[in-house]
């Protein structure tokens, strides 16, 4: 049933169509405050990253043993168990990027795009499928973040990855970085994504009356 | 394949669903129906949380030793960075200057930096709980008069890129050469001498404060005095005084 297509639907639903943070509004508190700079929202996002996997294949695993009215405390203590994972591996072996992140990583657990993706996805499919969900769905988060980062980071500070991106006479919008940025931001890139995918929408209704006149026309 | 799985009771949750009523604490539900609680429901849950822990344990007792040497290695390279020159490990001088314990607001440690056997200087790490989020701790060095030399944030959790201004230079730099004597440890707001950054104003402000507390606690020993090590440290210490006073008064700071 589930072909090579449904696979890569999967996975570019989840950065595109179901991008968890510019489609489905999930997982914004991470996504508002820790995207400040470009390093962080990718930090951020490779480790829910990591964790999503890592839950989705495990739920999926175990899906027939979970029963039904105990999955929830299943779900988060597997999840609980990846985060302080990552957790102590960024600190022993990335400690800069874990002071960064701060208290942002323990908060995973409770990251909703993670518990959401087990319960609606994992606890219903197979092991690869859930990985390939996982995958997209992360790679959506990490890139909507990124994005943040670098709005954010640009006008809020002017550098993009710490490096200067601006000219020194440029002042930098210190409310960029603030909590209103991370607001101001967001919003712009849903508009921006929801105006692209109305106008891919109406180009592609066009396509198909122009084809479907065009099909008149010759019959 | 996915879809048809989904509401098919499995036979052990068939079972356990039957006395429907008691449903939410497993330890509640014993007096109605002791089959509430079945093996196929209580069993997967335990046994995840088992072979978790058992994973945690794993990864901690791995990873325990880098994380330390990483807080270490932080701690050690930001003492380098604000103390005077020394040739010791400031680490192993470690000494509590106030009761409250390692990681809590309140904390002031010493480290002392030496040269030829001699203290050069000294480093302090302070903490405190008026940080945007809490707790802030930041380093500083002294020279051996007891001035300031360089200021350092070590651990804390302010807004990245703009409270975490206060450990860049543009803000540390106006307590170079400053002591409790020649500078009152307050942002201009409240009437003191710290130029805060903007926006920042509460980081400033913690930053003061944990200067503030980190000097008061702090007594210079006396040269002399016979507290030292054995090699008549009073005329070192006392010809590296000198020496620093040259290399860091530099007339007319910023204020």
């Amino acid at each position: 049933m589930a072909g090579r297509k449904s696979y890569r639907q999967e996975f570019t639903k989840g950065i595109w169509k179901d991008n968890p943070v510019l489609v489905l509004l999930l997982g914004l508190c991470p996504a508002l405050a820790v995207t400040n700079s470009v390093e962080n929202g990718l930090g951020m996002g490779l480790a829910a990253t990591f964790v999503l996997v890592m839950s989705n294949v495990v739920t999926s695993i175990l899906r027939k043993v979970i029963p039904a009215r105990m999955r929830i405390p299943c779900f988060i203590v597997t999840i609980a168990a990846f985060v302080t994972i990552v957790d102590l591996v960024l600190q022993g072996y990335f400690f800069t990027l874990s002071q960064a992140l701060g208290v942002f990583v323990p908060l995973i657990v409770v990251n909703c795009i993670i518990l959401q993706r087990a319960e609606a996805f994992a606890y219903k499919n197979g092991i690869l499928i859930s990985l390939i969900d996982a995958l997209g769905i992360g790679a959506g988060f990490t890139l909507a973040l990124v994005m943040m980062g670098v709005v954010r980071e640009f006008f809020g500070n002017g550098t993009l990855l710490g490096y200067a991106a601006t000219p020194a006479s440029f002042h930098p919008a210190i409310v960029m970085i603030l909590p209103p940025g991370a607001f101001i931001t967001l919003g712009l890139l849903i508009a921006g994504m929801n105006w692209l995918s109305q106008r891919n929408a109406r180009l592609a209704l066009e396509k198909q009356r122009a084809e479907r006149r065009a099909a008149r026309r010759t019959a | 394949m996915p879809e048809q799985e989904q509401h098919k009771p499995r036979p052990g949750e068939e079972l356990a669903l039957e006395p429907v009523k008691p449903v939410v604490g497993s330890a509640e539900a014993e007096p109605p129906g002791a089959s509430a609680i079945s093996p196929a429901i209580v069993i997967p849950p335990v046994a995840i949380a088992i072979v978790s822990s058992f994973l945690l344990a794993l990864v901690y007792g791995v990873t325990k030793t880098p994380i330390a040497e990483a807080k270490k290695a932080d701690k050690r390279e930001k003492l380098g960075a604000v103390m005077p020159a020394f040739d010791n490990d400031p680490l192993e001088t470690e000494l509590p200057l106030t009761e409250a314990g390692a990681g809590t607001a309140g904390n002031v440690m010493l480290y002392t930096g030496e040269s030829d056997g001699a203290s050069s200087g000294y480093g302090i790490t302070s903490a405190v709980g008026t940080g945007y989020s809490g707790y802030f701790s930041v380093v500083f060095g002294l020279d051996a008069e007891g001035k300031i030399t360089e200021v350092r944030i070590l651990e804390s959790m302010e807004t990245p890129g703009l409270g975490s201004k206060a450990g860049e230079p543009g803000f540390t730099s106006q307590f170079t050469g400053k002591s409790l004597e020649n500078f009152e440890f307050a942002v201009t707001k409240d009437g003191g001498d710290v130029d805060a950054i903007t926006g920042a104003t509460i980081t400033s402000r913690a930053v003061s404060d944990a200067l503030r507390q980190g000097l008061e606690n702090f007594t210079l020993p006396e040269s002399g005095s016979g507290n030292e090590s054995a090699n008549g440290s009073g005329a070192l210490e006392a010809a590296s005084s000198d020496e620093s006073l040259d290399g860091q008064h530099r007339p007319g700071g910023r204020d």
